[in-house]
């Protein structure tokens, strides 16, 4: 009899919860890995990841695939949703784990340099970096203080003394020339299964 | 199959152990007690069912059927004398009819 495949257990596990486990141990590191680069953030991606698997589990019965590839682009679909979340809230959401009864887990400063590590977080910020110099100087100065500083967009506004929509046009446009590089770094580092 | 996967990275494989543990021991009381959906419709019986039952009695005539006994059945019995309390505060020869000499009437289920 074939080894039943990730997309099996996560099918098999809407009537015996426990096959989640074999799912789960296929997709963690991948999932970690690329929440943690999307999120620039070991402790926002640990976060992330342990949502992702408590929101995929409670939903487990939606999925309708059959293919590795269906089960992983479902459980990719869920931890984007995750990270939408995030960005907007500026905290990872973790409703599904309080549902759950699980408790969240801090990473010691260690912990987060090694998951940093794992995820390869540097080359991604060397790679910014680069990115970033090419940009023009109102585009970068708003990046920088929407995204590293994180500030609000009127506060963006009023700092570099133009309108709030325009100070969400820069950021934006910024972030589509910023895309292209990131997207082709992502499809090199990230492994998906 | 890059150098990077190979690599081994003992923190994470301990982080993935610990929530896998976290996740399962939730997967198992999950499947111990009822789902939620579960839960919100048994709530949802049994008050539909406190509610009903009276309205369906009072529908059905249970409280003005002949059949239901009475505790005391006398009770139930109109009496043929007018109430004292429905009499005139004072009779025609003065005397207040609430007063009753010879005590309180007896109790007809005693």
């Amino acid at each position: 009899m074939p080894a039943l495949s990730p997309a099996d257990h996560l099918r098999r596990s809407a009537r015996e919860p426990e096959a989640f486990g074999a799912f789960y141990d296929a997709h963690f590191e991948g999932l970690l890995r690329f929440l943690t680069r999307r999120a620039c953030d070991a402790e926002a991606g640990m976060d992330l990841t342990a949502e992702t698997f408590a929101q995929a589990f409670l939903s487990r019965r939606r999925f309708r695939g059959r293919s590795d590839g269906e089960a992983a682009a479902w459980l990719y679909r869920i931890a984007k949703r995750q990270l939408a979340r995030h960005f907007t809230r500026g905290e990872a959401e973790l409703r599904a784990l309080a549902r759950l009864g699980v408790e969240r887990r801090r990473l010691t400063p260690d912990d987060a340099r090694e998951i940093e590590r794992f995820a390869a977080l540097d080359d991604l910020r060397g790679l910014l970096r680069e990115e970033l110099s090419e940009l023009s100087q109102p585009h970068r100065d708003a990046l920088w203080l929407r995204v590293v500083e994180e500030l609000p967009y009127c506060e963006v506004a009023r700092r570099l003394a133009i309108s709030e929509p325009a100070a969400r046009t820069r950021v934006s446009r910024a972030l589509k020339a910023l895309t292209g590089t990131l997207e082709s770094s992502a499809r090199a580092k990230e492994t998906y299964t | 199959m890059t150098d990077r996967d190979d690599a081994r990275h003992p923190v994470v494989d301990r982080l993935k152990g610990q929530l896998r543990d976290d996740l399962m021991r939730a997967v198992a009381e999950s499947g111990r007690r009822p789902s939620r959906r579960i839960r919100r419709r048994v709530v949802a019986a049994a008050v539909m069912a406190v509610v009903a039952m009276p309205a369906g009695l009072a529908a059905a005539g249970v409280f003005q059927s002949p059949d239901v006994e009475f505790e005391c059945p006398q009770a139930a019995e109109p009496t043929a004398e007018p109430s004292v309390a429905l009499a005139p505060a004072e009779g025609p020869d003065g005397v207040d009819p609430a007063i009753e000499p010879d005590g309180p009437p007896a109790n007809p289920c005693d």
